[in-house]
């Protein structure tokens, strides 16, 4: 167990090397995407800002807790970048163009082969603006903020990641069996509009949907709301069950895709 | 090529297009239905949320139902001026396929123009029903009445916007002439237009130095502009204007790619990456 963890470790480590000198290789590129990551960045938090021009709250929020919320979106959505986005792109492509079984046939876990193959070093600039980000909207918080809250927002941070990760695996899971070329791309993109915007503005059916069925608001809307100290204990339970229940079924999936895989131009 | 032959041209590879797009038939209705609706609830619960708070009956130029069918429409035009087979002329480029167009009879503008319209023809659709669906339901707002003046003269400039936009593509793309990944470019340009085209909020409600600012570049034009004068919220004047300036960033954006092309042809090799 160990020495399959180290294994893969070392090959992680090897990833990341590869890809810091192919981002020095190709230096436009790697402008550009930590540009196109500030964008992004800098289009969402002007959005709050000229909405906060027209009302002082949003579905009971200030800004500065809406400013947390973002800072936690944008935190998520970079970790998200560095470690896991451009595996999940490129997946749809090597099962329909057969090159998966390059990776299969290795001595490496299927599963690392499928989230693992990737380390996107352009984002690291990101994280770092993200964290700066953070750490501005926190000093603007004005509620109180204890360690309790520090530590449930870290915990749930983590916990949104891996959901965040079974989520986007469920976009592409699915080109084992439609072959199409970006997977469900187009459609969990716009679940993206939904998780950067607060939870409590939503009602009803709406709001039943994006916390269960598509549990984007249990991504980015929970870690921020523990932040604060309006999350209770129940809803923290939910948000590591939901979770486990994706992570599952992602594992399902995943060796259901396997069995099912033709390899070359499936 | 003269104009009725792009015109051909475009219009069989729109109709080659379309039938492309939806071979895959659940994936592309469940993707375009689905996507719609979630924007769509999006919208309208963050701005629902922000007239609750305010507790007030107008911000701005616009009551709870003006602003739901303004950003309703936003949607739709997001979609219709976004088209569809984006990145595939900086793939042209990298792939050395662009020789096709250099070879035969083609014009790489008609071409890529026909396989970028389909989309936009499914959000007008789109569109076009949800109005239907808010009339019929009863939800039509009283204070907005559309004339068959506004409707054609919104469709022209969204359809004004749409060919704008595809160049503005298209100028980024060419830059696959001289660097190797240009995604990104055409990424930043969607991020952009999200917001500073009045996407999620119509630049009415913009501060005003930065509505200001904005009315130099192309963005009002690409979305709030076809919206405004589809609802009629735009002055005579306003609209002779916006359609005169629309006219002119599209020719100015279409001899700048041109101009990026032809510089970028110099330097293809037509043997790929």
């Amino acid at each position: 167990m160990m020495h399959e963890f180290l294994k893969h470790a070392r090959i992680y480590a090897a990833t990341m090397r590869y890809s810091m000198s192919q981002a020095m290789l190709f230096r436009m590129d790697f402008a550009l995407r930590f540009v196109m990551d500030l964008v992004y960045y800098a289009i969402n938090i002007g959005f709050f800002e000229i909405l906060f021009m027209h009302t002082s709250d949003l579905g009971g929020w200030r800004h500065d807790e809406v400013m947390v919320f973002i800072a936690c979106s944008l935190l998520l959505d970079s970790l998200y970048m560095l470690f896991i986005a451009r595996n999940i792109w490129e997946f749809p492509a090597q099962v329909n163009m057969g090159t998966l079984d390059g990776y299969l046939t290795r001595p490496i876990k299927p599963f690392f082969v499928l989230i693992g193959r990737h380390f996107q070093f352009p984002s690291l600039l990101n994280v770092l603006v993200g964290i700066i980000f953070f750490g501005y909207a926190v000093s603007q918080f004005q509620g109180e903020i204890g360690v309790w809250n520090v530590l449930c927002i870290a915990f749930l941070m983590l916990n949104s990641f891996i959901l965040m990760t079974c989520f986007r695996l469920l976009s592409v899971l699915p080109v084992f069996w439609t072959h199409s070329r970006f997977g469900f791309h187009m459609l969990f993109q716009s679940f993206d509009q939904v998780s950067n915007r607060p939870d409590v503005i939503f009602r009803g059916v709406t709001h039943f949907v994006f916390l269960t069925l598509v549990p984007v608001f249990v991504i980015t809307s929970f870690p921020a709301r523990a932040f604060m100290g309006r999350l209770t204990l129940n809803e923290g339970i939910f948000a590591v069950l939901v979770t486990v229940v994706f992570a599952a079924i992602i594992g399902i999936i995943w060796r259901l895709g396997l069995r099912s895989y033709s390899s070359a131009s499936s | 090529m003269n104009l009725r032959a792009a015109a051909t041209h475009t219009g069989l590879v729109f109709l080659a297009e379309t039938k492309r797009l939806i071979s895959y038939r659940v994936q592309f209705w469940c993707e375009l239905l689905l996507s719609t609706v979630v924007e769509l609830l999006v919208t309208v619960a963050v701005w629902t949320a922000v007239f609750e708070a305010r507790g007030v009956k107008q911000i701005g130029n616009y009551t709870l139902g003006e602003m739901l069918l303004y950003v309703m429409l936003a949607v739709f035009f997001a979609q219709a001026t976004r088209g569809s087979g984006t990145g595939t002329f900086a793939r042209d480029i990298y792939d050395g396929s662009l020789t096709k167009y250099l070879v035969y009879p083609l014009s790489v503008y008609s071409y890529k123009l026909g396989t970028y319209l389909p989309r936009t023809f499914f959000a007008i659709i789109g569109a076009g029903l949800s109005l239907l669906g808010i009339a019929l339901l009863g939800d039509w707002p009283d204070e907005v009445t559309l004339s068959l003046f506004q409707m054609t003269s919104g469709l022209l400039a969204l359809g004004m916007a749409t060919i704008l936009f595809f160049l503005m593509l298209f100028c980024l793309e060419a830059f696959a002439f001289w660097v190797d990944h240009v995604w990104a470019l055409s990424v930043i340009l969607n991020f952009t237009t999200m917001l500073l085209s009045g996407k999620w909020i119509p630049m009415d409600l913009f501060p005003q130095w930065l509505g200001g600012m904005l009315l130099y570049t192309p963005f009002p034009y690409l979305l709030y502009f076809p919206v405004s004068v589809f609802l009629g919220t735009s002055t005579e004047a306003q609209l002779g204007q916006g359609f005169f300036v629309l006219g002119v960033w599209l020719l100015v954006v279409y001899v700048l790619s041109r101009v990026i092309y032809e510089r970028g042809l110099r330097t293809y090799t037509g043997v790929g990456i």
